[in-house]
């Protein structure tokens, strides 16, 4: 299987956060963009960019977590989160320096992208809806990464809080 | 709440008590009111009686969403603001998008209600279920973009999202606006001067509440053909613009220059649509929940506006270019900028500066009356200056502006309010009444003054589906079924951008069901649309309002547009008088007064209203 | 015949002019004057002009002399006048 993650061309992206919305409602069966895997940021007056999980080589994520409820998959290098297991302390958040981990609002355990497999047909619903086809869904390899390299750090600054 | 969307709760503030309430929304209110505008006609209603002076902390300010806020319908995160209006002495709304109204519902409420008036400068924050009344006085005379900045950084987190005043609204300039999402704006009838008026600075609100729908997988399912709907072909919104009109009625004849005087412009291609695509759009951005994505933004590269950051659509680019005379984008950015930080309306301060270059040029203004400004037609610099002066208030000449054309006209005397391009003391649109008179028509019988919102009927001229240089008994129907059909779409609430992705517009009573629960047809919303449209006018008749201010400025009756398309173009007075008897006659209201009948208010189950305004 | 032509978006600019001077030599009517355009700017005018054969896009805009056409009944068998304005726009509402 290859490992392929979810990129979003900033200059596309207009900020409307249908993947956030999408994204909550496929996972969680909620309308509530903070339950999304996928987060924006509009930093003004108009850059908009959404970040999902990159499925790094060596996770900080996982690195940081005490209770040992985060993994990785080998082969796909999806990121999973044990919920039994995870106490919702935050760490994996902070530590993340693209700011694609956030604690669920309604069960406080740490949620992170899973590309959607087992839901929408297996197709990310992100890409699937986005309206101005500003989301991808690529192998790793194909990325440019000078462009992340670039703006995750604007993700991380602006990433709602709560 | 017996239906889903609502949260069946709303806020009631009194900032003069500094008491904030919990409120159930009446069971009632979704079926008879919808939602959006019409929970606020309904607020005003409740709330505002007669001889209530807008600037007065009796006047009432309502903040409300509709049903469809924070679901998935396009294009749906909308809020709406309705009082008193300050400019007009109507009833006064607006409605903005942008991020706020999914924001609000997500915090546990459809609306907040706000009376009285802060003994300081004031902002609320909501903060789901913990509402604070906090002190802005460090805010004093911060723009609206500076103001959302500053609270975002204070409250420490920046999905927070605020509706703010700047200059304009703290000093009661009297069409002052509400702006969220730094170029979103509640406009025309001056609900930022409510705000104002009651030292309340700004709204800030963070929601983290799940919306809760009635069909959520069903809805899900809709969406996707909708939201690629939005970028169909007719969808020129998300593309090329509304600006590209500017051309389109410079060619018709119909692109309204030098305060109403001509109708084409010499200058219309420098200030084009295509122009600015090619030359200043840096991106078009989307506001929540929108497929479409209307937001043109203008980023100056070069020059002497160099920097400037403005975002643009037909009306701003209309009233602040031609209107006034002017033919450079980048002057019309930056008084676009200008508007929307210190937060004016930019098409009454447009209006409003064209009238004022009439008179100077006329010499009813000496370079010393306008503080030293040189206000010909087309002089960018001294529009920018002025529109500074008039957000700031600076100077007697841009105070007396800063009441709005009709005001500053009856002051100023000599005949001018001829030429004030206002209908109740809201400054007129981009449709121009002598040649297009259906439209013109709609702009007179908008309960909020002169606008084209309400009804959109200057389409039919647009078109040539009707005479346009004429006017009959049968126009009233075109106009009454748009009031009716507009104000569905001002209360659920949806952007009209998304209009035409429902060309069957059951489509919407569809969607209503999903979100809802209530299985209905669209006429049932229309019928509901007119209970609203109607409670409107009643409150404009309890606030004096009868047929004798639903004419036009004398220019559109006096002076004929005469250019190689319009010949002898002007409105008659009898034709017009036959116009408004026909639309109070389809209205089924009385024709002498233009006051709702009481059998047709009891139709409408307005019997407490008809009793009210003594039918 | 010589007719003036006017396009705007979403049509073109044409070498940078969107005013065109167009002359029919044996053209009379307003499917002629199509015919001609279409030639003279190819498969860029019509495929904005036409969603199948002989059907104007709903999205498109005529207007003669300032009065709009687009609805107009047996619109191609419009009698061309000499020095008519032609503009093909946008049908767009609102702003």
């Amino acid at each position: 299987m290859q490992e392929k993650i979810i990129v979003c061309d900033n200059e596309k992206c207009t900020g409307c956060r249908i993947c956030e919305y999408v994204c909550a409602a496929v996972h969680e069966e909620k309308l509530n963009p903070r339950l999304s895997r996928i987060r924006t940021v509009r930093i003004d007056p108009v850059f908009d960019l959404a970040m999902s999980c990159r499925k790094c080589d060596n996770p900080k994520c996982l690195d940081a977590c005490a209770r040992n409820a985060i993994s990785q998959d080998p082969e796909t290098k999806l990121i999973s989160i044990d919920k039994e297991k995870c106490d919702g302390c935050g760490y994996c958040v902070d530590q993340c320096r693209f700011g694609v981990l956030s604690i669920g609002i309604d069960d406080k355990v740490a949620i992170v992208c899973d590309t959607c497999r087992e839901k929408n047909d297996g197709k990310p619903a992100c890409v699937d809806y986005c309206p101005k086809e500003a989301l991808e869904y690529v192998a790793i390899s194909g990325i440019d990464d000078e462009k992340v390299k670039k703006f995750h750090h604007k993700v991380q600054e602006n990433i709602d809080k709560k | 709440m017996e239906l889903k969307g609502y949260t069946g709760k709303y806020l009631d503030i009194d900032l003069t008590n500094k008491e904030v309430k919990l409120k159930e929304l009446p069971e009632d209110w979704a079926k008879n009111y919808i939602g959006g505008i019409g929970f606020g006609i309904k607020t005003c209603w409740d709330n505002i009686p007669k001889d209530v002076d807008a600037l007065s902390p009796e006047n009432v300010i309502s903040f409300w969403t509709g049903p469809f806020a924070g679901t998935l319908v396009p294009v749906s995160s909308k809020y709406t603001a309705v009082a008193k209006s300050p400019l007009t002495g109507t009833i006064g709304f607006g409605i903005s998008s942008g991020y706020f109204g999914a924001e609000l519902k997500r915090a546990g409420y459809d609306g907040v209600v706000i009376r009285g008036k802060a003994d300081k400068l004031s902002y609320i924050f909501i903060d789901d279920d913990v509402v604070q009344i906090k002190d802005a006085t460090h805010l004093t005379g911060k723009t609206t973009w500076e103001t959302e900045d500053i609270l975002k950084q204070e409250l420490e987190d920046k999905s927070i999202r605020v509706a703010s005043i700047g200059s304009a609204g703290e000093k009661l300039v009297r069409y002052a606006c509400i702006t969220n999402a730094k170029n979103r704006h509640i406009g025309r009838n001056g609900l930022g001067c409510v705000m104002g008026s009651k030292n309340f600075k700004a709204l800030a609100v963070r929601g983290t509440n799940e919306v809760v729908v009635d069909d959520l997988k069903t809805l899900l399912k809709e969406v996707k053909q909708l939201y690629k709907d939005c970028r169909g072909e007719k969808m020129y919104y998300g593309r090329e613009g509304t600006p590209i009109k500017i051309l389109k009625h410079d060619k018709k004849a119909v692109l309204a220059t030098n305060n109403f005087q001509k109708m084409t412009f010499d200058g219309a291609e420098n200030v084009s649509g295509e122009k600015m695509m090619e030359e200043k759009v840096r991106k078009i951005i989307a506001c929540e929940m929108c497929a479409v994505a209307c937001d043109h933004v203008n980023v100056i590269k070069k020059g002497k506006y160099k920097g400037t950051v403005g975002s643009i659509d037909f009306e701003s680019l209309w009233a602040l270019g031609p209107l006034c005379g002017v033919d450079c984008l980048d002057a019309v950015t930056k008084a676009v900028q200008l508007c929307d930080t210190l937060g004016t309306d930019t098409i009454s301060t447009g209006v409003t500066v064209a009238w004022a270059m009439e008179c100077y040029e006329k010499g009813i203004f000496t370079k010393q009356d306008t503080d030293g400004l040189e206000l010909n037609f087309g002089n960018a610099d001294a529009m920018i200056e002025l529109i500074e002066r008039i957000g700031n208030r600076e100077g007697e000449f841009a105070k007396m502006l800063g009441e709005g054309s009709k005001l500053a006209a009856q002051k100023t005397g000599k005949d001018t309010i001829n030429f004030a391009m206002q209908i109740k003391g809201l400054e007129t649109s981009a449709y121009p009444f002598r040649v297009m008179q259906t439209g013109a028509l709609g702009h007179a019988t908008c309960i909020t003054g002169a606008f084209y919102q309400r009804s959109g009927s200057y389409q039919y001229d647009e078109k040539d589906a009707v005479d346009r240089y004429s006017l009959d008994d049968s126009r009233g129907k075109l106009v009454a079924d748009g009031e009716d059909d507009y104000t569905v779409v001002d209360s659920l609430i949806i952007c009209k951008f998304s209009r035409r992705i429902y060309p069957d517009k059951e489509k919407l009573a569809y969607l209503w069901n999903l979100v809802t629960g209530e299985k209905i047809k669209y006429q049932d919303l229309l019928d509901r649309g007119k209970k609203i449209y109607t409670l409107g006018k009643c409150f404009n008749v309890r606030h004096g309002f009868t047929r004798q201010q639903d004419y036009l400025p004398k220019r559109a009756y006096e002076e004929p547009i005469n250019d190689h398309i319009n010949k002898e173009a002007v409105v008659k007075m009898d034709e017009w008088d036959k116009a408004l008897d026909g639309y109070y006659e389809y209205r089924k209201w009385d024709k002498k007064t233009g006051i709702p009948k009481k059998e047709t208010l009891k139709e409408l189950d307005l019997d407490d209203a008809a009793e009210e305004i003594g039918v | 015949m010589k007719v003036n032509v006017t396009l705007l978006t979403p049509f073109k600019k044409i070498k940078e002019k969107r005013e065109i001077r167009l002359e029919l030599e044996n053209g009379e009517t307003f499917y002629d004057l199509i015919e001609k355009l279409s030639q003279e700017h190819g498969d860029d005018f019509k495929n904005n002009l036409f969603e199948s054969d002989k059907k104007i896009k709903t999205s498109i805009m005529i207007m003669v002399n300032g009065r709009t056409i687009t609805d107009e009944k047996n619109l191609f068998q419009r009698k061309l006048k000499e020095n008519e304005e032609y503009v093909f726009c946008a049908a767009i509402g609102g702003g």
